[in-house]
């Protein structure tokens, strides 16, 4: 792992956003407007299926995922740019290292959603229904996992090590 | 209510309903529906009664259902005002009264210093306290930005299927957010004074929260009306200007880091 991050910081899209002082700002404002949007759309979501906002009707609210997932792009891009320019302060990161393996889960998260039918179960319910308790624990684990990725994102630079 | 006609005059029935004050998108359709079958058949006496009573049912149920403003949400709007009002007269303090000599500038810079050599500071920076506090304030500011640009969205005709009133219960959270941010800001700010008090868009990015705050106490109070809803036009102008506003106090904050040299006296 150490090997491609070496030499991923040798590449000239590496030089390029290192080397240019604009650049890392701006991916950090994309990367911060992307995680408002995810968090804010997803969790939403997720707080109707967890019955916390049981106002709107399901499907309704299903149309804010595609939005959710546009932040998620935007902050793919941005930290895949990150990475790329400074890849060795995040290989050898414990928090970085833990934040990966928490999207990961996220993502299986995201997909079990999807390939156990609880999406299309989901989809049927009026206002204020109650959704059924798979779908509470696979938006309850949503909500976890993404406030925990935003909170190891922000103790990046205490756990250097 | 009056007898009722078949035919135009029973528009009559939705207009009672209108007038007394009633707006609700999803309600709304179902008026035009009801009355709709109302004007194009002939309906049995007892049908007639059972619509008339459900029409009074569905004002009282929606007026129980607190339709209309509910003050202790409005209170804790309020509150939020205000705080914004505060944020904006710090700012408009130190944009219009800068300080009239170099001693008084000089001490001005020395608070803010002895701040932040303070023993609280001291431990605020060197212990768990500032990493902790500042996860609190990006979570705030994820609740504040991510539903308000959500409810802008919506305002906006994205997920036009939730109802609006559905809204309602979001506003409070985005509350809750912002009193997050203000709070942990509060320690942040201790932490490190001259840094963020001497930065000129440490000010910018609190105008344009304080902006953005007012702004969804407008949308708040416009679309939670009980005598009825704003213009759609009006509404899409607000979240336009919103999420702006939102999107900008973002940039302003990732730059106050990076603009540490500039001084703002």
């Amino acid at each position: 792992m150490n090997a491609v991050a070496v030499w991923l910081g040798g590449t000239q899209l590496s030089w390029f956003v290192t080397h240019h002082p604009w650049v890392w700002p701006t991916c950090e404002v994309l990367h911060f407007i992307g995680m408002s949007l995810l968090l804010g759309c997803i969790g939403l979501v997720d707080a109707r299926l967890l019955g916390i906002w049981a106002a709107p009707p399901v499907v309704g609210v299903n149309a804010l995922i595609g939005w959710g997932f546009v932040g998620f792009l935007m902050n793919v891009v941005t930290g895949l740019l990150f990475f790329v320019g400074d890849p060795l302060q995040y290989v050898t990161n414990p928090g970085f290292q833990l934040k990966m393996l928490f999207l990961v889960l996220a993502g299986w998260n995201v997909f079990m959603f999807y390939a156990t039918g609880v999406a299309t179960q989901v989809e049927s319910l009026e206002e204020h229904e109650q959704a059924p308790v798979s779908a509470k624990v696979i938006a309850g684990t949503s909500l976890f996992l993404w406030i925990g990725i935003l909170f190891l994102g922000r103790m990046l630079p205490y756990l250097r090590p | 209510m009056a007898v009722m006609k078949i035919g135009p005059g029973s528009r009559g029935e939705g207009q009672q309903l209108r007038s007394a004050g009633f707006r609700h998108e999803s309600i709304e359709s179902r008026i035009d529906e009801a009355t709709r079958l109302l004007m194009t058949r002939e309906p049995s006496p007892e049908a007639r009664r059972a619509v008339l009573a459900a029409i009074a049912r569905l004002q009282t149920s929606a007026a129980a259902a607190g339709f209309e403003v509910q003050r202790g949400s409005s209170r804790l709007t309020a509150i939020s005002m205000s705080m914004a009002m505060v944020l904006l007269g710090f700012v408009a303090f130190r944009l219009f009264v800068p300080p009239a000599t170099a001693a008084q500038a000089y001490a001005g810079e020395a608070l803010l210093i002895q701040l932040s050599g303070s023993s609280l500071a001291f431990w605020i920076n060197t212990t768990f306290v500032y990493p902790g506090f500042l996860f609190i304030h990006t979570l705030g500011l994820a609740l504040v930005v991510g539903i308000g640009l959500a409810v802008d969205l919506r305002l906006l005709g994205v997920a036009a299927r939730v109802p609006l009133a559905a809204l309602r219960a979001l506003i409070p959270a985005i509350w809750v957010g912002f009193w997050m941010s203000v709070l942990s800001g509060v320690v942040l700010f201790t932490a490190d004074a001259p840094g963020k008090g001497e930065n000129a868009l440490f000010s910018i990015k609190l105008v344009l929260v304080a902006s953005g705050v007012i702004v969804t106490g407008l949308i708040e109070r416009h679309l939670f009306r009980a005598d009825g809803g704003m213009s759609p036009s009006r509404s899409r102008t607000l979240a336009i200007i919103s999420l702006l506003l939102w999107i900008a106090a973002i940039v302003a904050g990732r730059l106050v880091g990076y603009a540490v040299d500039g001084a703002f006296v």
